[in-house]
């Protein structure tokens, strides 16, 4: 894992996920979420015509409590 | 080897906030496909546990015929089956790297949730959590 993944990784711990529906995949590059919506595959072909793969950082949006 | 990370706050709406376990990983699949996702560390689940896309854009080798069930907290019965998948954790120069046994979640609509790194994956490293200074450990 690279630099820039890690600091998207501190952006992804602050980020509030405002404006965002929740289970929504997301791709984090350079400390914004550059690509997001329901379907991975799409997000990930959205996202990468901004950055590498190598670069970017999936998560999903999350809003409420989960018991596991 | 130690790596040390703060928890993620969930702002729930109603001035609770809540503090999850999430990590950044690399995820390793087939034909050298990496990706690097976020998981959470889940010591209440049996396995690692993937969602289907994700097991697919890494070309995981996985039977879909071979299912297993597995029940949630509510009892719920969802559809799974085995696979396996390299781990690697890293901050700053320290790096860490495991072949994990997985469960791919076959069932892509009831998909909400973030990867669950459960006991799997616990198997491997020794887990400190430290909530009251909102950070917890990794090591091995």
């Amino acid at each position: 894992m690279n630099a820039s993944v890690e600091k998207n990784f501190n952006y992804f711990l602050d980020l509030s996920f405002k404006g965002y529906k929740e289970g929504e995949w997301i791709a984090i590059f350079d400390r914004k979420v550059v690509s997001h919506g329901n379907d991975l595959k799409a997000v990930l072909a959205s996202a990468q015509k901004i950055a590498p793969i190598s670069k970017l950082l999936i998560s999903k949006v999350k809003k409420s409590a989960s018991y596991l | 080897m130690n790596l040390t990370y703060r928890c993620k706050h969930l702002e729930l709406g109603n001035g609770l906030t809540i503090k999850e376990p999430l990590i950044p990983v690399t995820l390793k699949g087939s034909n050298g496909i990496r990706l690097n996702v976020t998981a959470v560390l889940d010591s209440g689940s049996d396995f690692v546990l993937l969602p289907l896309e994700i097991a697919d854009a890494l070309e995981l080798k996985y039977n879909v015929n071979d299912k297993d069930t597995a029940k949630l907290y509510t009892g719920t019965t969802i559809t799974t089956t085995q696979s396996s998948v390299r781990i690697q954790l890293s901050k700053g120069h320290e790096n860490m790297e495991i072949e994990c046994d997985c469960a791919i979640f076959l069932e892509k609509e009831k998909q909400h949730e973030h990867i669950i790194f459960g006991s799997s994956f616990f198997d491997h490293f020794r887990i400190h959590f430290d909530y009251p200074h909102n950070r917890f450990s990794i090591k091995q």
